[in-house]
Formats: C-alpha cells, sequence, structure tokens
C-alpha cells in the first residue's frame, strides 16, 4: 500500500438543471392547474413563484381563450438553472399562433390600449408578460407551436 | 372549476368587495358584475388580499371600474393586493393608477 495519499483533484460537477413539467387539459380549469403546479415546484423560490405564476398563467389564459389548443392539451416545463428560469409552454400546431407570433414580429406590440366601443382592453396581457419576464418568445413550429419565457433569479430574502 | 368568491359589505360611505380566488378569463365575469353594480353609486374598496392569480381580464376589470368611479365622482381605493395582485398590477406599468390602502381600517371616512 502506497504511503502517498493520492490527492483527488476537484471533482466539477456539472450543472444539473433542475427541471419540472406538466400536461394541462384544454378546458379553462388548466389555468387553475397552472397555478397548482408552480406552487409545488420546489426548486422556486415563493417570489419566484409569484412571478412565474403571473406571467405564465397570462400565457396559458390567452392560449385557451385566444388560440386554439389541440387534443394534447399545453404541454409545460420549467427550469432553473444558474442563468435564470426558463418557462416553456408547447401546443399543438395552429394557423391562429402563427399569425399573432408573425405580427410581433413584424412590429414592436403597441403598450395596452382601450376600446371604449367594447368596453375591453387590448395588448394588456403582452405587456404585463414582457414586463415581468426577461424575455418573451411565441415560435410557431410544423408541429408544435412554442412560448418561451425567461426570468431572472430572485431569491427569497433571508429570514 | 373553482372560481372566485366576492362578499360585499359596508364600512362608512364605502361598499367593500372583498375578493377571493383566481380571477382570469374565466372568473372576471363575476367580479365585474359586482364592480359594476355598485361603482359610480358609492365609494368601492376592492379588498385583494385573497387574490390567487390575476390576469390582464382581472385587471381590465378594475381599470374600468377605476375609470367609472372617477368619471362619476366617486372615490375608488385597492386594499393589501396579495403578492401576486400586487405584482400583476405592477407588471402593467401604471401601477399609480392603482389607489393602494394596506387594510380597510386605512379607508377615508
Amino acid at each position: 500500500m502506497s504511503r502517498h495519499r493520492a490527492v483527488k483533484a476537484p471533482v466539477k460537477h456539472a450543472e444539473v438543471p433542475r427541471k419540472a413539467r406538466i400536461t394541462l387539459p384544454r378546458r379553462p380549469e388548466a389555468v387553475l392547474r397552472y397555478e397548482d403546479f408552480i406552487r409545488t415546484v420546489r426548486f422556486l423560490s415563493e417570489r419566484e413563484k409569484n412571478v412565474v405564476i403571473v406571467a405564465g398563467e397570462e400565457v396559458v389564459d390567452n392560449l385557451l381563450t385566444h388560440g386554439e389548443v389541440g387534443r394534447h392539451g399545453i404541454k409545460v416545463t420549467v427550469r432553473k438553472r444558474a442563468s435564470g428560469i426558463t418557462l416553456a409552454l408547447y401546443v399543438q400546431s395552429h394557423r391562429i399562433f402563427a399569425r399573432f407570433s408573425a405580427c410581433l414580429d413584424l412590429s414592436p406590440p403597441p403598450g395596452p390600449r382601450y376600446n371604449s366601443e367594447l368596453k375591453r382592453w387590448h395588448g394588456l396581457g403582452l405587456t404585463m408578460s414582457r414586463n415581468l419576464a426577461r424575455s418573451v418568445c411565441y415560435r410557431p413550429g410544423e408541429q408544435m407551436d412554442r412560448v418561451y419565457l425567461s426570468f431572472p433569479l430572485q431569491p427569497d430574502d433571508p429570514l | 372549476m373553482t372560481g372566485i368568491s366576492i362578499e360585499a359589505s359596508e364600512r362608512g360611505k364605502f361598499t367593500v368587495l372583498s375578493v377571493n380566488g383566481p380571477i382570469n378569463s374565466y372568473t372576471f365575469t363575476e367580479l365585474q358584475e359586482k364592480t359594476m353594480k355598485h361603482v359610480g353609486k358609492s365609494d368601492l374598496a376592492i379588498d385583494l388580499s385573497g387574490v390567487t392569480s390575476m390576469t390582464s381580464a382581472g385587471i381590465g376589470v378594475i381599470l374600468a371600474a377605476i375609470e367609472d368611479a372617477e368619471a362619476a365622482g366617486k372615490r375608488i381605493f385597492m386594499i393589501g393586493p396579495s403578492e401576486v395582485a400586487r405584482l400583476a398590477i405592477e407588471s402593467t406599468g401604471f401601477s399609480e393608477r392603482f389607489p393602494t390602502l394596506a387594510s380597510v381600517k386605512d379607508l377615508p371616512v
């Protein structure tokens, strides 16, 4: 047995992203299921959960009310890395999504505006998501349409 | 689907609407009906401390109520918004449009 103790090189651990997934039904309760899901994600701080709930729920709500969600529902993935949090939502491809995404790419979205005839606000949800997230990206695809939101880390205050 | 519950009560000259639960595209009509019933007729306080989530649908209802109350010369306040309600309001970029108090005890007489 060698008298020299082998010096172990420090082990470099590759960063393992923390990830959680859920598939939401294409029914109104998807909004509540989304909120419940995010509340149970252990690797998010309370602040992060609140931000991801408000911004993500807006997208889920929009997909259900203005888009066309296929029979596979909405697949949601939330990941946390040292660089930040990513929320990805996937739905079956639909032309409404592609049209909306193309509009966003062609011109920067106008701010929220009130239609006094319809008594409705337009563009408010997108503004809210954009103000909460570092980036919001709508990407149509051949099979699946995708919405990506990224957020900075927001650790809770130490007690 | 679990809806919201909205209880109306009186405090001085104010009608207080206490909202509990989520406000989204599927529940906002209840908030809209209750606010439309009172807004412009009496001073109004909307207690948001029990709100579990809020989308732009809810924000839109509250903004409309603020505008209607102001047009009618009535006072309107948001009371003690929960963390998610506060975030939703701030994320609009014009949170100064939402007159807010910490508690119903802070309502002016």
